[in-house]
């Protein structure tokens, strides 16, 4: 999206345009799903952080000034929304029913496969498991992962690195014996 | 090394992948009766939920420490006496007041002594668990799954909308259902495109807003004689014309249309600049309280803050008039560059109460100097205005004024048992401290009138 375009979706979006508004963030929704999902490991709950997340996107848009970029910004809510949740607001989640799962052939293979690392993920720090989700699962680069999480760089370079630490074993080459 | 670690990460998380309908699902679930950037309303919720937050865990707390010394505590579905509120006036009438708090926590308040009886959780309609907030039906004595505004004057039926979910290309639908209190049969009454909201039922029909964006931004007031479903029209103007220009009150897109009564429809009007192609030099704010006359559909502004600030719609009084919160100033646009979350700032929160009685009159009812009256929702019966505050539930009457008519304690609405897997908050868990000044205390909504 062109600078100008993004920007003239920002004050039509502004002004009350819920179609400029659904320009600006509907093409995030789905990397917002993902780094939900990568933090809180539940999809309801995934589903509802980015629900609650573009709800606050809609009323800080008057925040948002003309020429910021939208996907740190929009991730950044969504982000703190999962923090949000981590901490267990269950009191004020509305759920919506259940949409049906995109379960398919080899589906039970590929939780098996992940499920090691998904429990080792949950066990990391809250801030080390969004930075690696944001830069190994959503590919961003570092200077935008730290405007999202709004830390410097360095920062977020050491929380990948204790990340990756901590995640080690995971990542080895896996021995089969023949 | 770094396409291992992304390869496995990939395999650990792609099991869940967002669904074709979540990009239209979350865009359908806007609060299409707000307009956006309404940035100083948020931080007062997002402190509300951090109070919230803590009253709860100490309630869950204290549950649990009462609990473990052997006496059973009271739940959200316990009946019988909960305790008293602390009463801070004298009052010359008695009634009963129906109040709730939390999520299935409903109860009444026997004035003037102060007790406090908790009753059962009100039923779910049509198979559906609402959740609250509620209302209650004077005139046959029951707790209904909705607010006050959705139960017919004689409090024979209420309404509510059921929502579908939308798919790509094509936007959610709304059903307006129609439920007879003594016998529970459900009738539908209208159905169409939309995100679907009752605003009232009253003796003309049950009014409701359906909201949509596909192809645009559009929302639409009807009503319909649940008497002859048949019967459903638009109120006002069709189509609705844009709010685009300050000079000429509309209602539109950007309106926050949220009472009606025999007055008129009134809704939140926010002070859009004129179309200059730059960006407005000021924060778009609900400044404003616009009126629809119900036959005509023609749009008057009924108040504009002269702070500039903000301003809410609290709830009506018994005539019909609307009570409204507003601030006293108004928050400058802030600094290119710098961050979106400004200082608490109490003259942006609406503290000010004002009875709107006509175009450009009023009686002001608190003047918004102490920033402690956080005023929340307002509701008019033969009493006059009862107001809820954190802590706290006032009364308004042209004899005595705004009165405190009692204080909540701390701890008296126990929190409800966390679900099965929604434990709460790990150990440590730190919550946001509110800022000096703020209003605390557990939020009592009235939910019917004190009869």
């Amino acid at each position: 999206m062109s600078g100008t375009a993004a920007e003239d979706l920002v004050t039509r979006a502004k002004a009350g345009d819920r179609h400029a508004f659904d320009g600006l963030v509907g093409p995030l929704i789905d990397q917002g799903f993902r780094l939900a999902f990568g933090m809180l490991h539940d999809r309801e709950a995934a589903e509802d952080a980015v629900q609650e997340a573009a709800v606050r996107a809609w009323r800080k848009l008057g925040n948002l000034r003309p020429g910021t970029e939208m996907r740190p910004w929009f991730l950044a809510i969504v982000a703190n929304q999962c923090r949000t949740a981590v901490r267990g607001r269950w009191w004020s989640v509305v759920r919506l029913p259940n949409q049906p799962s995109l379960a398919g052939p080899g589906f039970e293979d590929r939780i098996v496969r992940g499920a090691d690392l998904r429990t080792a993920l949950r066990k990391l720090a809250p801030d080390h498991r969004e930075a690696l989700v944001l830069r190994y699962y959503l590919d961003l680069p570092v200077e935008e992962i730290a405007a999202i999480t709004g830390v410097p760089m360095g920062t977020v370079k050491s929380r990948i690195n204790r990340g990756l630490a901590a995640l080690r074993p995971h990542f080895e080459p896996v021995e089969v014996a023949i | 090394m770094d396409e291992l670690v992304r390869t496995k990460m990939h395999e650990a998380l792609d099991v869940e992948r967002p669904d074709a309908g979540l990009r239209s699902r979350v865009l359908s679930s806007m609060p299409v009766d707000e307009a956006p950037g309404r940035r100083f309303r948020m931080p007062s919720f997002q402190w509300a939920g951090g109070l919230v937050a803590v009253v709860l865990t100490v309630a869950v707390v204290a549950g649990l420490l009462y609990f473990r010394g052997g006496v059973g505590a009271h739940g959200p579905a316990t009946t019988g006496p909960a305790g008293q509120v602390t009463m801070e006036t004298q009052l010359g009438f008695r009634c009963s007041l129906p109040v709730f708090a939390y999520d299935g926590i409903a109860a009444h308040v026997q004035l003037p002594a102060g007790t406090v009886v908790n009753e059962s959780r009100p039923p779910a309609a049509n198979g559906k668990e609402f959740g609250g907030p509620y209302g209650y039906d004077p005139q046959l004595g029951k707790w209904l799954p909705v607010q006050q505004h959705a139960i017919s004057p004689d409090g024979k039926y209420y309404a509510y909308v059921t929502q579908t979910t939308g798919v790509p290309g094509q936007g959610p639908t709304g059903t307006v259902h129609v439920v007879a209190v003594a016998t529970g049969r459900d009738q539908q009454l209208w159905s169409g495109e939309g995100a679907g909201q009752i605003l009232a039922y009253v003796a003309t029909g049950i009014y409701f807003i359906m909201s949509g964006y596909l192809g645009g931004p559009s929302q639409n007031i009807w009503v319909v004689d649940p008497a002859r479903p048949g019967s459903a029209r638009r109120v006002g103007p069709n189509p609705v014309p844009p709010a685009s220009s300050p000079s000429q009150p509309s209602f539109g897109p950007s309106t926050f249309y949220s009472l009606v009564s025999p007055l008129g429809i009134f809704g939140q009007g926010f002070n859009i600049p004129a179309d200059t192609g730059k960006p407005p030099a000021g924060p778009i704010l609900a400044d404003r309280v616009l009126r629809m006359d119900l036959n005509t559909g023609a749009v008057s502004t009924w108040f504009v803050n002269p702070s500039g600030g903000t301003v809410v719609l609290l709830g009506l009084d018994a005539q019909g008039h609307p009570v409204i919160g507003a601030a006293t100033g108004a928050p400058p646009l802030p600094a290119e560059g710098s961050s979106p979350k400004g200082p608490y700032a109490p003259m942006f929160l609406p503290h000010r109460l004002v009875l709107l009685t006509g175009e450009n009159q009023f009686t002001e009812l608190a003047p918004g100097t102490d920033v402690s009256f956080l005023p929340s929702t307002a509701l008019g019966d033969a009493h006059g205005v009862w107001v809820s505050v954190p802590g706290s539930i006032w009364l308004y009457d042209r004899g005595a004024g705004l009165r405190k008519v009692f204080t909540v304690p701390d701890g008296l609405f126990p929190a409800p048992t966390p679900p099965p897997g929604k434990g709460t908050p790990p150990p440590g868990t730190v919550f946001p401290t509110p800022p000096p000044g703020m209003p605390t205390g557990t939020i009592l909504q009235v939910a019917g009138p004190c009869t």
